[in-house]
């Protein structure tokens, strides 16, 4: 059981099946709001899908042991909705507007001195690695994003009919971030933050 | 010999069970603590209970007292620390609750795992010369709880033969036991129990909503929620996923009222309710020093043992203590240790290339489960040879207190 890994993981002996950016694979997104590296693939479950599934979990465990190159990926992924979480607004609009910035915008980078998974995620080697990473993880972090802000602002869900109508928890039909979500942002996964 | 029905004790570090051999639960259940007076530290209570010094008060009467009384728990990680308030909580005990007469009773009494033939005697002292009974038998947690379990489960073997986890308030052991004897140097510690599941509770809760519970309510309110709305689950993942998918059936809701103003306030009851009992399977979400699971403990224990005794400890995995109550406790430890002794088998036979005959791995669940230890003693304590196996009030007067440090072996529990 958990802490939960990535189906990515190749074994390590075998040629890499993704291109490599920084000893992480660039994974294929089955939808993507932004261009970037990675290619958008009619697949099931995406890398942004199991960052944020697996979220609520494994973002209790203070160690992980990395299965594979996928597993870096999962882990910044982590650390990133921990930030986004912290950054939710009290609407949905104004989230969106908070998020996209914080998507896109100046972050640090590996190979930065101040990179919080410098133990995990190795600096680029030349100034295309560089490039290609920077591409790379706004793509990400603008997917997660766009998928995180339908799960935290859930659309209204239709009391069930065995309940009766006042007493339905908890009570997702008003637009304020879900606080069963946003009180994992107060968990520090790894002991480390972005 | 007919005489008066044995009683049966089974002092724990959050509650002190007791009652009269033969029943299935004890008669009282009293929290294991005594509030004696701040200022009082001088008078010593000694020799003549029920005349002197009645200012104290134990159990749940602590509560009402918290100003001029201050709470002591003499028992800490199972074991006895300080006698003397052990002394005034058995005398309230005896007198207030079961309101007996001990010179006219036999006593069954229960005593931790690895508990030292001086701690017997200290008890032995107690017993005959302070409450002047008539008998008594100190017998081993873990062997009463494999009796509990045997006498009340079909599937269980009648031999006392097995390996027990007992989790209560302050500690979770796992102890083999075979032929009704304990194998001292296996038995592992977890220090982790019911009290940090609760702890848990109180913390995420607050986290997520600070200011709904009133500080001085938070604990019980916690403690309420995990005995009553907690299960385990058995996969993290899936289980988030089904609160998502079907939130009114899985939130709860909490209806609490101020103790003192009897403000009424509503708690919402989320994802703690699967969380929390992750502290045997996931203690690294819970402590920074601990983070063994204890399916692996299991395993470890039984591997540490004879090789001829552990085929037998896997098929009698036995459960025992209030935080081992959990909806789905047995079934998802007994897959995960299950999982690892196949995983083993499976790596030898590759070796080898020898069929092993698969090892049977059984968790069994019981109805006695949550008193499992006392209940173990009722059911001992109530057979016609128990009378043969106590030491008597002459006995002791004659050898003195090393009479205790020895008692003999129950091998079945019927
Ligand atoms: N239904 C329940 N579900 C979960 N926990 C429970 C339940 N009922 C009781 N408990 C918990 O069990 C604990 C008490 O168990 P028990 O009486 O076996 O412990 P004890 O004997 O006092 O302690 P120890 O064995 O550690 O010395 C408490 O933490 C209590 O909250
Ligand atoms: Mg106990």
């Amino acid at each position: 059981m958990p802490p939960f890994h990535s189906i990515f993981n190749q074994n390590e002996k075998e040629p890499p099946k993704y291109p490599m950016a920084c000893g992480m694979p660039i994974l294929p997104l089955r939808a993507s709001a932004q261009r970037g590296p990675a290619p958008v693939n009619a697949i099931e479950q995406d890398i942004v899908d199991e960052a944020i599934n697996y979220y609520r979990a494994n973002v209790l465990f203070r160690n992980f042991d990395l299965k594979g190159a996928a597993d870096k990926v999962l882990i910044y992924l982590t650390l990133f909705i921990t930030q986004a979480l912290q950054r939710a607004r009290p609407t949905k609009q104004e989230c969106a507007n908070t998020w996209s910035s914080l998507a896109i915008e100046s972050f640090v980078l590996p190979g930065d001195g101040s990179f919080a998974l410098a133990g995990y995620i190795t600096a680029p080697a030349q100034q295309r690695e560089l490039d290609t990473i920077r591409l790379y993880l706004q793509q990400l972090r603008a997917e997660v994003c766009v998928r995180l802000l339908e799960k935290i602002y859930p659309a209204p869900v239709p009391a069930s009919p065995t309940s009766s109508a006042q007493v339905t928890f908890p009570d997702f039909r008003v637009s304020h971030p879900s606080k069963w979500w946003l009180q994992f942002a107060k968990h520090r996964f790894l002991n480390k933050a972005l | 010999m007919a005489g008066k029905t044995p009683i049966v004790i089974d002092a724990g570090t959050g509650y002190t069970k007791l009652g009269y051999a033969g029943n299935l639960d004890p008669a009282h259940i009293i929290p294991t603590v005594v509030a004696t007076r701040d200022t009082s530290k001088e008078t010593t209570l000694r020799r003549q209970p029920g005349l002197e010094d009645l200012d104290f008060y134990v159990g749940d009467e602590v509560n009402a007292h918290k100003t001029t009384h201050l709470p002591m728990f003499p028992i800490r990680h199972g074991q006895v620390e300080d006698w003397d308030l052990m002394e005034r909580f058995y005398e309230q005990a005896l007198f207030k609750y079961l309101r007996c007469e001990p010179e006219e009773h036999l006593f069954m009494m229960s005593e931790p795992p690895l508990n030292t033939p001086e701690n017997r005697e200290l008890l032995a002292e107690v017993m005959f010369e302070t409450f002047n009974v008539k008998g008594m038998y100190i017998a081993n947690q873990a062997v009463l709880a494999l009796a509990a379990s045997s006498a009340s489960n079909e599937h269980a073997p009648r031999e006392l033969t097995g390996t027990v986890i007992d989790s209560g308030d302050g500690v979770t052991r796992v102890i083999p036991v075979s032929d009704g004897c304990v194998i001292p140097g296996s038995i592992k510690s977890i220090p982790l129990a019911g009290r940090e599941i609760t702890r848990f509770i109180q913390e995420f809760q607050r986290e997520r909503e600070p200011g709904v519970v009133p500080p001085e309510d938070a604990m019980e309110v916690a403690k309420n929620i995990k005995e009553n709305q907690c299960y385990i689950c058995r996969d993290l993942v899936r289980e988030y996923q089904r609160y998502d998918a079907q939130p009114d059936q899985y939130f709860m809701k909490y209806q609490g009222q101020q103790n003192i103003t009897k403000r009424p306030y509503t708690l919402e009851v989320g994802y703690e309710r699967f969380l929390a009992p992750e502290l045997y399977f996931n203690p690294e979400i819970f402590s920074t020093e601990y983070s063994t699971p204890l399916p692996d403990v299991v395993d470890a224990t039984i591997l540490s043992c004879p090789i001829d005794t552990r085929r037998s400890l896997y098929r009698n995995i036995v459960l025992s203590g209030g935080s081992t109550l959990f909806r789905n406790f047995s079934r998802r430890l007994q897959d995960a240790v299950r999982e690892k002794v196949d995983a083993r088998v499976h790596r030898n036979e590759e070796l080898t290339h020898a069929k092993v005959t698969p090892i049977e791995v059984n968790v069994l669940a019981h109805p006695l489960q949550k008193f499992a230890v006392w209940s173990g003693g009722s059911i001992l304590a109530n057979q016609e040879q128990f009378v043969r196996m106590c030491h008597t009030k002459e006995q002791y007067d004659e050898v003195g207190p090393s009479l205790c440090r020895h008692n003999l072996t129950f091998t079945s529990a019927c």
